[in-house]
């Protein structure tokens, strides 16, 4: 589970956890210099963007905040599917891909 | 082979260095070893009333270093215990008389005759903290599973990371009290272990009788060695020495945290 889910996801019953949230949120930001409040703003900018390729990756996409050893790391991952990139940002360019209703099947489909 | 050197620091005040300091002291020379330690809170000096040495004290820290006196003139014998010995910090000076490379020469020429120096840094990552830091092989930070504490270890965690030379840093976490941590009322040790990713050296509990052991003059190690907060810091010392020993979740969970050292666990 994501660093950011779990900060959304639980709720605030036992201290302890208010606390160990608080204080991850916290030392992400001390590390990286970035305020809780940047790094949230930096997080939906990204997503807005993948969103405009990806039209589908509304549901599926998750930037979030990992930590590994002592450093964080913020990750998106980002499901890459048949369909999912939005018209204007498919590459023309290539062989077969003259239109986008012109797709070819996966390669190990065939 | 001469002493290690390991300084004792937290980042955030009043966390437990010097109660650690005292008490490892007397744990490591009952286990043998030749311990000096020296209190490095220059201006604010504590360890001398903590291990109750502060009437014996004629020369200090500043002194030594302004060459009014001998290393060995300074250093206050604990009777107490065999082969412990105090370097007091002086009362009246600035932190500012003593320099960081002051203090390597001085605990190079300490280094030949004893096994362990302890040095008890004042809290903060300013000047007292730099001479704390200086001559140290190895930093012991001390925390409290409060967010405050967790916050300064981690920063000063990162300023020993960011050091040229590699320090072997470990952490103490002090003041855990199991009952809260059972009914999720206190961070436990797995969560402060989680953030901040650091070797963890062993847990100490609360125990008022660590405040009623330093009014005597005496630390709780050497004042009652069966109480639990005396039996955790023999196990530290124990483990700076190189023994194995498993470190036991104080909220009775039975995790042998030890195990689960640099980040293993929570996830
Ligand atoms: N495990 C413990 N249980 C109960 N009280 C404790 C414990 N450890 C420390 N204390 C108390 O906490 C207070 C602060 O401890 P101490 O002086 O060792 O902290 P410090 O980190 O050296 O502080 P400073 O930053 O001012 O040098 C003291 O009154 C001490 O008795
Ligand atoms: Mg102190």
């Amino acid at each position: 589970m994501s660093f950011f889910d779990r900060f959304r996801g639980r709720r605030a019953s036992r201290s302890a956890q208010v606390a160990k949230e608080r204080l991850k949120l916290l030392l992400v930001a001390d590390r990286s210099s970035l305020s809780p409040e940047k790094l949230r703003a930096m997080q939906e900018e990204i997503l807005q963007v993948i969103r405009r390729y990806i039209p589908s990756a509304e549901l599926d996409v998750q930037v979030s905040i990992e930590q590994r050893e002592r450093k964080h790391y913020l990750v998106a991952n980002i499901p890459l599917e048949q369909g999912s990139v939005a018209p204007e940002y498919l590459d023309v360019t290539q062989p077969h891909h003259s239109s986008p209703s012109d797709i070819p099947p996966a390669e190990d489909e065939e | 082979m001469g002493a290690r050197v390991i300084t004792i620091t937290s980042g955030k005040g009043g966390v437990g260095k010097t109660t650690s300091t005292a008490n490892l002291a007397v744990a490591l020379a009952q286990l043998g070893k030749r311990v000096v330690c020296v209190d490095a809170d220059i201006g604010l000096r504590n360890l001398d009333v903590v291990m109750g040495l502060e009437n014996r004290i004629v020369y200090d820290l500043v002194d030594v270093v302004e060459g009014r006196c001998g290393l060995r003139q300074a250093l206050v014998r604990d009777k107490r215990v065999p082969q412990l010995y105090l370097l007091p910090a002086s009362q009246t000076h600035d932190k500012t008389a003593v320099s960081p490379q002051d203090m390597v020469t001085l605990t190079n020429q300490l280094r030949a005759d004893y096994d362990v120096v302890l040095i008890d840094s004042p809290a903060g990552i300013e000047w007292g903290f730099r001479n704390a830091l200086a001559p140290a092989d190895e930093v012991i930070v001390v925390t409290n599973p409060e967010i405050p504490a967790v916050r300064d270890a981690d920063r000063i965690i990162g300023v020993i990371e960011a050091e040229e030379r590699s320090i072997a840093v470990s952490v103490v976490i002090n003041r855990a009290k199991p009952d809260m941590i059972r009914r999720g009322e206190m961070m436990s040790v797995a969560d402060v272990l989680e953030v901040l990713a650091v070797t963890l050296l062993g847990i100490v509990p609360e125990d008022r009788r660590v405040t009623t052991a330093s009014n005597n003059g005496a630390p709780l190690t050497l004042a009652d060695r069966h109480a639990p907060v005396s039996r955790a810091f023999v196990e530290i010392a124990r483990r700076l020495l190189g023994e194995e020993i498993p470190i036991r979740d104080p909220a009775g969970e039975g995790v042998w945290l030890r195990m689960a050292r640099r980040l293993g666990l929570g996830r």
